[in-house]
Formats: structure tokens, C-alpha cells, sequence
């Protein structure tokens, strides 16, 4: 038995005051739960804060006592997430950045959607709004959708991190680290892609939407810039096993950076 | 760097003002017609651009045509060589595509002498989008700060050239949502919404992720504003229908390119040669070794071909029976270099290959830059010699690539050793990194049957064969013809239409200089009727087909250049260190034909030579030696 439903996961580094908007969120999607009857569990995970950032996570946690602030000195937004999982004592664990948004009903709408689903399943908004250096809508694919194509995810990245999924499925597939000296990059993209290898599937939570801040600067524009890719995988190579017939070692236990 | 240096001085040539005999070229041209471009591109028009200077500048890289007796966008897509050149395809048809007997417009379009037919199908077609909900022009000038500042109208600049640049008509409208559902937009490169409105709309498409969508985004960014009050600062967050979509699967040609090359795989494969294209020529047969020596070591189900840059495949039958071949510019003959690179990059890093070679694939070394592809695979490439523009400057992969991309690249192989020392010392080349340049020699192709048995006594008769370019120096060999009226001179081969004219109006001059046409394989060449083989280029690794020739023994007079003097040596033949004068050549001409005996002496040093150093199995176990492509 779990003693949570929701362990909600609020992940900080050097957002400064920009975090308030983001607990408020994660606060919101607390109540809002609580209210439709769920018990949901606050963490807060710094990663090597900036002294802002630890004080206005730390204030707020003064006036949201329910929150528990950790933190960590990993310097890897992946393995932040993995220690939030070994942390949680929810049935479902959720992501939001500290600069980030989420719609009020997400937590409440994806348990909905993850408990009358009995497969394995990581659940996305259906929406990300981007605000900040440069609006935009990004639509979240569904892999229920006759025309998706799984090589797709050779091409490019398909989901956001903000996840909502099962904490032991987590805690089974953490994220695997980064080093953008050695081009490895994309933490999200490289664990969306094993989610798949470890035979889950990606879905969207219809009618849901996450507001997502984008900056001049950012981790993603750093990989970019540092010619990555996404963590080495044997994913593709698998699908093609099994088109030759061919039995796969699968899962991939082959990470060099893990 | 000083042999680099003057090497660039000696290929160096005037140049003209840039865009001037192009410019000289279209005004004389009837397939220019600059009322139709003016009326087609009320863009260049109204800013009161000259429509010739546009259209080399600007106008083909939009995809813009210049008369409706041309079609530009087909023409690329029809002759991808031409594309890759990065040629106008204009200055392309004129200057060499219309004497090729290349086509100026699709199957079934005629041309005419005037635009009218092209101008009232344009403009009904105009009037169809304009009358549709497919169109917003305040959207589009909103969207588009660039079409509203030129001041050109919305839907022209739409119709001409934005839905090509895949920009959005309409809110409810979008490109590439509408690609996605039926790719043939892209592949045959039609105006999105005219086939929605003609075809799709009818077959139940899409135009674009529907009303909720938006809705969705409204109602997030309503509750965000209570507690982010910044986000509704934002203009474009209050019209969400307004906001630039994105989503992963977003039609490009990239991604339909890459998910039927992928669907196309019933396998995976652990050695992997990639090479622009498979034809007659020196880096093919390299090529084809390779894959040879990975099937020989690994099987047919581990190696496959892929052919990165062009479509071009007449040399099929040199592979192995059953070698995997795929081709990138089957999926789509008009992506661009760094989309093919991409290609490459995705398919490396999702099949994961033990090793991976490079025979001369652009869209290869592009990937490599960087060095994350070296993360996933070991990756290997052959260099043979520098190349060069025709304005002298070197522009061969050894140029433009080896020094970003040695450091990741596990092994560098090269038909001689001069070329690598050469590359070593212009760029200082370290000795740790030195280590993985190796001297691989290619194994000849021809067998020892067409044995040189000394040639006609009766004639003095020289034999040269090669592709008529600047490499070869043709002006030389038509020199040393003038001067040699005491031999007679048969050449071989085919090439650029200047050299071929050149070298016709000197065989129509010289009573001694023959041109015998093309040749298929240099070991079919009738080398009993001559008494010398000579070799003129400028510039060489070292060509397998000088080896060829060198096993049937027949005397090789040869310019030192490049790899050449590791082959032709003053004990296998005459190898010309003063390369680019002709008295060099005739006076070992003369020796030949004055001393038989010292030339069959050569001969068979020569054969000898070569089986000791081009054999296949001493070129397997120096290929196999580790670090290997085979390992």
C-alpha cells in the first residue's frame, strides 16, 4: 500500500524568484487534488541552488509546511529526477520545473487517466504553451495514434519531461546522465526513448495543457550548441532484431555513462 | 602550408565580376523571360530589382522560375547532381544540360512562346485560395513581419513562394499538420492548400489540429496568468490560434525521408560503407573492396551499402551478389547536404553499427564534425588526393573535413603514402593522431591475361586513356602531340564538352593524334597496338587503374604527382618529376621506342611490383589489420 496517490515533484536550481509562480503551481494542483479526494505528497528537489533559489523554495516551505525541500549536489537534471523517485512515497510521481506551469486539474486529470489504464503508461498533456523568449504551442504525440511512427523517435524528441508516471516504473527505468563534453545530452529525450524500450508507452491526457518558459539561454540551447545526441540506445536496434527474427537482449543495460 | 600555398597560386585563374557571364548567358537566352518574372514576383518588382540579377542571386534558391519554359524546382529534383552542385539550374540547362539532352519541364507540360497559359492557370488558382478559409492575409502579414515590410501582397507572396517555405496561411492552416497526412505535398512539392482545396478536403484531411486545441492553450494560459501575471504581457498569447504550432512528428522532408529509408530495413547492420554514389570511377571501386572484405569477413546479413549523396548506380555490377544497398535520394532526390548528414546521423545512432567507412560520402563527413557520431560507432574514412575548383582552390574532403574530423575517426586510410605525409605536414599533424593515418593499397581488378608483349615494331604508337578534365591536362597531352610528330598519339575517353571540343579541333589538326572514344575498363583497352601508356594528371592519389595498366607490363610514362612515384619508379617505368612541360614525356617516349630491352625490363619490374603490393590478400590483411573497419 502506498501512503500517497501523488507524489508531486517540484525540481529547482538557480530559478530564483521566478520559482514562486511554479510552487504556487504545484500548490494549486495539491489542493485541487486533495479536493477531488487524493493524497498527494510534496517534494521539492535543489539541486545545486543558487542561494535565491534555496531561499525562496525554503520561505515558501515556510508557509506550505506539506512540502519537504531536499537538497542534492548532482549538477544532472536526470539524476535529480531519479533521487525524487527513491524519495517518493506516492503510488504516481509527477515533474515540474521550478520555472514552469502546470494546468490546475493535471495531477487530478492524469491520475484519472493512469488508474483506468492498466497498461504501462507515461502520461503527457495533450498542450505545452510556451511563454517567455519564445511563444509557441508544442503538441504532445499519442502512441495509441494510428499514423504514429516509432522511428520518429530517432528523429526528435516527442515528449517533455513534466511526466506523470508510475514512481516504481520509475525507480525500474531511472534516467541515465548527461555529459555534454562526450555529446551526450537530451536527459528527456534518452529516457522517453527507454520508456519505450522497457515496453511503456507514451500517451497524452486530453484537455490538458502545461505552460513551459523558454529562455534565450537554456540547457536545451547549451545540448544544441555542444552537437549532442541523445543517450546512446539499443532501442532501434531491437525493433530490427525482431523485424529479422532475430531474439534481442533487451533491456538495454548497455549505458556506458550509467 | 607552402605546398598548399602554391599549389592554390598555380591553379589560380582571372575571375570575372561575380554573377557577369551568367548574367551575359540568361539575356541571350529566350528561356529567360524577364516580363514573366516581374509579373510572376511582384516582390522583385515592386522593390525595382533587375529580374536577371534576382533570379541568380535569389530567385532559383526560392525556387522561382524564370520563364513557364523552365521549371526550375522540377529540374533540381529531376537531375540531383545538379542540385548537389549548388549550379543555378538555368545556367545548368544551358551551359551543359541541353547538349546532355536534359529535360527543361515535367512529363507533359509544353512549352509555349508566351506566358499567357501559365499567368490565367496561376491566377485561378490565386482566386481559388483567396475565396477559401484557407487564407488570412491580416494572419499573414501578423505572422510574417518580413512580407508586410516588404510590402507585398500576402497572397501573391503565399502563392509564389510561402507555402514552399512552409509558412502558415491561416490559423486554421497549417503546412506541415496537413503534410503529415499526405507527405505527396512535399515529395511532389505542390502548394498545400490548393490540394487541400482540390483533393484532400474531399478525402477527409485535416487542415490543421482543430479548435480545442487552442482552446486548451487559452484555458492554460488564463489560469497560468494567476499566478505568472508576465505571461499575458506576451501579444501573442492572447491569440493562441495565432501562435507558431510545433509537434515531433511535424511533416519535413528529413523525417518522411527517414522513416521510409528505416521501414526499409529488414535488419540490422554491423559494417556499414558509405559512399556518394556507385560509379565507374577510382573511389567507387574503393568501395566496393570494402564491402567485398566485410562480406568475405563478416557475411552478406552484416554489411550494407549505402549510397549517401546521389542516385547514380552504374556500377552495380562490381558489388558482390546480394550486397544490402540503400539509397537516400530514393526516399528524396532534392534533401540538401546537412539533411542527407542528418540522415546519416539518425541512422547510425539508432542502428548502432560496429563500424562505419567513408568512401568520399559528403553527407558522412558532415555528421562526423563534432564527434558525437564517435560515441555510438567507430568510424573510418579513405582520402586519396587533394581536389580542386576550377579557380585553383582545394576543395576535396581532405580540405574541408579531415582536420575537423580526425580526432574522431578511428582510422584514416589512403592509397599512398605521399598524400597522407602531405596532409600530415600542412596541418601539422601530431604523432598520436599520425598513428591513425595508414597507406592501404587497393588490389588490382584486372587479371594478367592481356599480357604486353612489346607492342607494333612498326609504328611508334602511344596509348593515353582517362576522363577528359582539368585533372588530366589535357592541354598537356595536346602539347606534347604537337611536339611529338614522331609518335602517334590515340586517346581514350569522354569528359567535360570544352576539353572534348578542344581536344577535336586539335585531332583535326595534328595528323598524329587519333581520339578512339570511350572506354569501359582500362583492361579492355587493345594495349598490343601501342608501345607506351602515358599518363599526364596534375594531381593523383593513386589510381587503381594506373595499377590495372601497370600489370599487363606494357612501358608507363607517368607525371610524378601525388601516390604515382610509390608505383612508377625509375625501375618499373619513367615517372616525370617535372610534370607539367612536355619535354620530359617525349624524351622517355624516345627511350622507349630506342631501347625495347630496358623498357620489358621495366615492364616486368613493374608486374612484379604490383603483385607484391596490390594483391588482394595483401590488401585484406593490411585492411584487417586492428584498428580495423572489419574488426
Amino acid at each position: 500500500m502506498h501512503t500517497f496517490d501523488v507524489t508531486a515533484v517540484i525540481n529547482g536550481h538557480t530559478e530564483g524568484l521566478m520559482a514562486l509562480s511554479s510552487l504556487r503551481s504545484l500548490a494549486r494542483n495539491a489542493d485541487t487534488a486533495r479536493l477531488a479526494g487524493l493524497k498527494v505528497e510534496l517534494i521539492a528537489i535543489l539541486d545545486k541552488p543558487d542561494p535565491l533559489t534555496l531561499e525562496v523554495f525554503q520561505n515558501f516551505a515556510n508557509l506550505r509546511t506539506d512540502i519537504r525541500v531536499e537538497v542534492v549536489d548532482m549538477g544532472d537534471l536526470g539524476f535529480a529526477r531519479n533521487k525524487a523517485a527513491a524519495l517518493a512515497s506516492g503510488k504516481w510521481i509527477s515533474f515540474l520545473d521550478a520555472d514552469d506551469i502546470w494546468a490546475d486539474r493535471w495531477l487530478v486529470e492524469a491520475f484519472t487517466a493512469a488508474e483506468n489504464d492498466p497498461r504501462q503508461v507515461v502520461w503527457h498533456p495533450e498542450v505545452n504553451v510556451y511563454f517567455g523568449a519564445r511563444a509557441h504551442l508544442f503538441l504532445h504525440g499519442d502512441m495509441d495514434e494510428p499514423q504514429f511512427n516509432i522511428s520518429t523517435l530517432a528523429y526528435t524528441n516527442l515528449w517533455t519531461a513534466l511526466a506523470f508516471v508510475s514512481a516504481e516504473f520509475l525507480r525500474k527505468t531511472p534516467y541515465a546522465g548527461t555529459n555534454l563534453k562526450q555529446n551526450i545530452g537530451y536527459e528527456d529525450w534518452s529516457w522517453n526513448i527507454e520508456v519505450v524500450n522497457q515496453g511503456a508507452i507514451h500517451k497524452v491526457v486530453p484537455g490538458i495543457a502545461h505552460a513551459i518558459r523558454t529562455k534565450s539561454v537554456s540547457l536545451l540551447s547549451q545540448t544544441i550548441a555542444a552537437g549532442c545526441i541523445a543517450h546512446p540506445t539499443h532501442f532501434f536496434r531491437h525493433v530490427l532484431d525482431r523485424r529479422a527474427g532475430i531474439a534481442s537482449t533487451k533491456p538495454d543495460t548497455n549505458h556506458p555513462l550509467s | 602550408m607552402a605546398n598548399l600555398f602554391s599549389t592554390f597560386l598555380k591553379r589560380q585563374v582571372k575571375k570575372a565580376m561575380p554573377f557577369s557571364p551568367d548574367e551575359k548567358l540568361l539575356h541571350g537566352s529566350k528561356l529567360f523571360d524577364r516580363r514573366f518574372y516581374l509579373e510572376q514576383n511582384p516582390d522583385v518588382k515592386k522593390a525595382g530589382l533587375d529580374a536577371i540579377k534576382h533570379y541568380l542571386a535569389y530567385g532559383a534558391a526560392d525556387g522561382r522560375n524564370p520563364s513557364a519554359n523552365f521549371d526550375g524546382s522540377f529540374y533540381l529534383q529531376r537531375y540531383s547532381d545538379v542540385a548537389l552542385s549548388g549550379l543555378n539550374p538555368l545556367v545548368h540547362f544551358l551551359r551543359f544540360g541541353q547538349a546532355e539532352g536534359r529535360v527543361a519541364l515535367p512529363p507533359g507540360a509544353t512549352a509555349s512562346d508566351t506566358d499567357s497559359s501559365a499567368a490565367s492557370a496561376w491566377a485561378i488558382e490565386r482566386a481559388l485560395v483567396e475565396q477559401s478559409e484557407c487564407f488570412s492575409a491580416p494572419f499573414y502579414l501578423k505572422t510574417y513581419p518580413d512580407v508586410a515590410a516588404a510590402k507585398i501582397d500576402p497572397l501573391d507572396h503565399f502563392m509564389n513562394q510561402g507555402w514552399r517555405e512552409g509558412r502558415r496561411p491561416h490559423p486554421n492552416f497549417d503546412v506541415a499538420w496537413y503534410a503529415d497526412q499526405c507527405p505527396e505535398v512535399l515529395t511532389i512539392k505542390t502548394n498545400p492548400v490548393l490540394h487541400y482545396l482540390q483533393y484532400g478536403k474531399q478525402r477527409g484531411y485535416t487542415s490543421g489540429p482543430g479548435v480545442e486545441v487552442f482552446e486548451i492553450a487559452r484555458q492554460m494560459i488564463a489560469e497560468a496568468a494567476l499566478i505568472e501575471p508576465s505571461i499575458v504581457l506576451d501579444d501573442k498569447l492572447l491569440q493562441a490560434e495565432e501562435l507558431h504550432i510545433n509537434y515531433g512528428s511535424k511533416a519535413t522532408p528529413v523525417l518522411l525521408a527517414w522513416h521510409k529509408l528505416f521501414e526499409s530495413l529488414d535488419k540490422p547492420f554491423d559494417y556499414i560503407v558509405m559512399t556518394p554514389w556507385l560509379v565507374r570511377g577510382g573511389a567507387d571501386l574503393v568501395a566496393c573492396n570494402a564491402i567485398k572484405a566485410a562480406i568475405e569477413k563478416h557475411g552478406v546479413n552484416s554489411t550494407l551499402l549505402l549510397l549517401t549523396d546521389h542516385d547514380r548506380r552504374e556500377a552495380d555490377h562490381w558489388l558482390p551478389p546480394g550486397t544490402n544497398v540503400r539509397v537516400i535520394s530514393d526516399y528524396d532526390k532534392s534533401l540538401s547536404r546537412s539533411e542527407r548528414a542528418h540522415i546519416v546521423k539518425m541512422l547510425i545512432t539508432a542502428m548502432r553499427p560496429k563500424s562505419v567507412l567513408n568512401v568520399n560520402s559528403g553527407a558522412l563527413w558532415e555528421a562526423t564534425v563534432g564527434g558525437a557520431l564517435s560515441r555510438v560507432t567507430d568510424i573510418y574514412a579513405c582520402l586519396f588526393c587533394r581536389d580542386y575548383l576550377p579557380d585553383g582552390r582545394a576543395a576535396g574532403y581532405s580540405d574541408t573535413h579531415f582536420r575537423d574530423c580526425l580526432p574522431y575517426l578511428k582510422r584514416v586510410y589512403c592509397d599512398n603514402r605521399a598524400f597522407l605525409d602531405e596532409l600530415i605536414l600542412d596541418y601539422g599533424v601530431p604523432p598520436s593522431l599520425q598513428e591513425k593515418m595508414l597507406t592501404l593499397h587497393q588490389p588490382i581488378s584486372s587479371s594478367t591475361e592481356n599480357l604486353h608483349r612489346g607492342g607494333p615494331t612498326t609504328k611508334n604508337s602511344v596509348v593515353w586513356a582517362g576522363r577528359f578534365c582539368a585533372q588530366k591536362n589535357i592541354d598537356l597531352l595536346i602539347e606534347i602531340a604537337e611536339k611529338g610528330s614522331d609518335f602517334e598519339f590515340e586517346v581514350y575517353g569522354y569528359g567535360d564538352d570544352e576539353l572534348t571540343k578542344k581536344l577535336n579541333a586539335a585531332a583535326s589538326r595534328l595528323s598524329n593524334l587519333r581520339l578512339m572514344g570511350p572506354f569501359t575498363a582500362t583492361s579492355d583497352l587493345p594495349f598490343e597496338q601501342y608501345n607506351a601508356f602515358l599518363f599526364t594528371s596534375l594531381w593523383e592519389g593513386l589510381p587503381l587503374t594506373l595499377a590495372d595498366t601497370a600489370m599487363t607490363g606494357i612501358p608507363i610514362v607517368a607525371s610524378g604527382v601525388g601516390g604515382i612515384p610509390e608505383l612508377v619508379t625509375a625501375e618499373t617505368g619513367w615517372c616525370i618529376k617535372h610534370y607539367e612541360v612536355s619535354g620530359p614525356y617525349l624524351a622517355a617516349l624516345r627511350e622507349i621506342k630506342d631501347n625495347p630491352v630496358l623498357a620489358a625490363q621495366k615492364g616486368d619490374a613493374m608486374r612484379k611490383h604490383v603483385l607484391d603490393t596490390h594483391s588482394w590478400s595483401q590488401y585484406f590483411s593490411a585492411l584487417a589489420a586492428s584498428p580495423s573497419f572489419l574488426d
